[in-house]
């Protein structure tokens, strides 16, 4: 049986939330959201050629989870001094500090945070797959000319002129 | 400050009044006070295409399928109706009329909008149940169920690769072939 050939390619890895996983694919005139929760999936689809634009306002991630691995390194790094101090080897310590450390940093390199909105004729919907505004750019660089070339052919709306009066 | 499209609130819902944008491209809501940025596309301005059927005037017209009022001005790619300009749709490429949209909508990739992932019910089954080794009884073989329920039936739109479900399978196999050792080893020792 000949293989069907691959509609959709990627736009963004999976984000997950708690018990599912959303991500962004693209086909050659619509986006496909999926929403899967590891036994099934969802799809939402949005044409390019309706698509009238994009939303981006701030979001606190970066700052959360850098709070979070950050006390997890902090406390580790405590514990570790504490164990090294008292001649002891911090196997735990280090076992803990280390990927914090690593996942702190790495936050950090994946740049500021955001949430991102699709705007279309007849909603707003979120996009929670791309949750930095880096990511965000890239996508936009890669969509901007497909939404365009799909938008060639629609004509700007004239705005509705008064009568004169008499 | 300088109009910007009204369009609703990201954040809030409520529509963006002119005095929320700060340029064309940034803005803050009145309504709720969240800084956003609006990247637009030509769809933004463009004038909605009214869709006007045509009345049949003289008896020799054709007729739409669905609307024996309205002209016939295409024809259904799918089943060869009549259709008029309400009723002719363009759907994953090609002029359908309504009934033929809803039977595609069941079969076209380009238009499922779910799928059930036999085989991340077959890994889960394979791989989890490990935890507490004794379901492994129950599990692997309804695993290996799936795994073969789930060979033929169509896999996620995005992930399409059969790996998870080999690797469910020879697991659940491995698990299975463990078990009969173990039950025939019992029941030997027991003679």
């Amino acid at each position: 049986m000949p293989k069907s050939p691959r509609i959709y390619t990627r736009l963004t890895r999976t984000a997950g939330s708690v018990g599912s996983y959303k991500s962004l694919w693209l086909a050659a005139d619509h986006l496909l959201m999926v929403n899967s929760t590891g036994y099934n999936e969802e799809y939402a689809r949005v044409q390019l050629r309706d698509i009238k634009g994009f939303f981006i306002t701030d979001s606190g991630r970066r700052i959360w989870w850098s709070i979070f691995w950050g006390i997890v390194a902090f406390f580790s790094a405590l514990f570790m001094g504490i164990a090294l101090s008292e001649g002891e080897t911090p196997v735990g310590s280090v076992i803990l500090f280390t990927p914090a450390v690593i996942i702190l940093v790495w936050n950090q390199l994946l740049g500021p945070s955001c949430k991102t909105y699709i705007v279309t004729g007849v909603q707003t919907a979120p996009l929670p797959s791309v949750v930095r505004r880096r990511k965000f750019r890239k996508i936009l660089t890669r969509l901007e000319p497909l939404i365009n070339a799909a938008q060639a052919g629609l004509v700007p709306a004239v705005p509705d002129t008064p009568a004169p009066s008499a | 400050m300088t109009s910007g499209p009204a369009l609703p609130c990201p954040k809030c819902k409520r529509v963006l009044d002119p005095l929320s944008w700060r340029d064309a491209q940034f803005g803050q809501c009145r309504a709720c006070g969240v800084d956003f940025e609006f990247i637009g596309f030509p769809a933004l301005t463009a004038a909605r295409a009214r869709v006007v059927p045509k009345a049949v005037l003289v008896a020799e017209h054709a007729t739409c399928f669905y609307h024996a009022e309205n002209q016939a001005e295409a024809v259904c790619e799918s089943c060869g109706r009549f259709l008029c300009s309400v009723c002719s749709v363009e759907f994953t490429g090609r002029l359908l009329c309504p009934g033929c949209i809803a039977a595609v909508k069941s079969t076209d990739v380009q238009a499922i909008d779910r799928r059930t992932l036999y085989d991340g019910i077959a890994f889960a089954l394979a791989f989890f149940p490990m935890l507490v080794w004794p379901l492994t009884l129950v599990t692997a073989p309804t695993a290996l169920g799936f795994v073969i329920t789930g060979w033929r039936k169509p896999r996620s739109l995005v992930h399409r690769g059969r790996m998870k479900l080999i690797v469910a399978g020879l697991f659940a196999l491995a698990q299975i072939t463990g078990w009969v050792f173990l039950l025939l080893s019992l029941w030997l020792r027991k003679k």
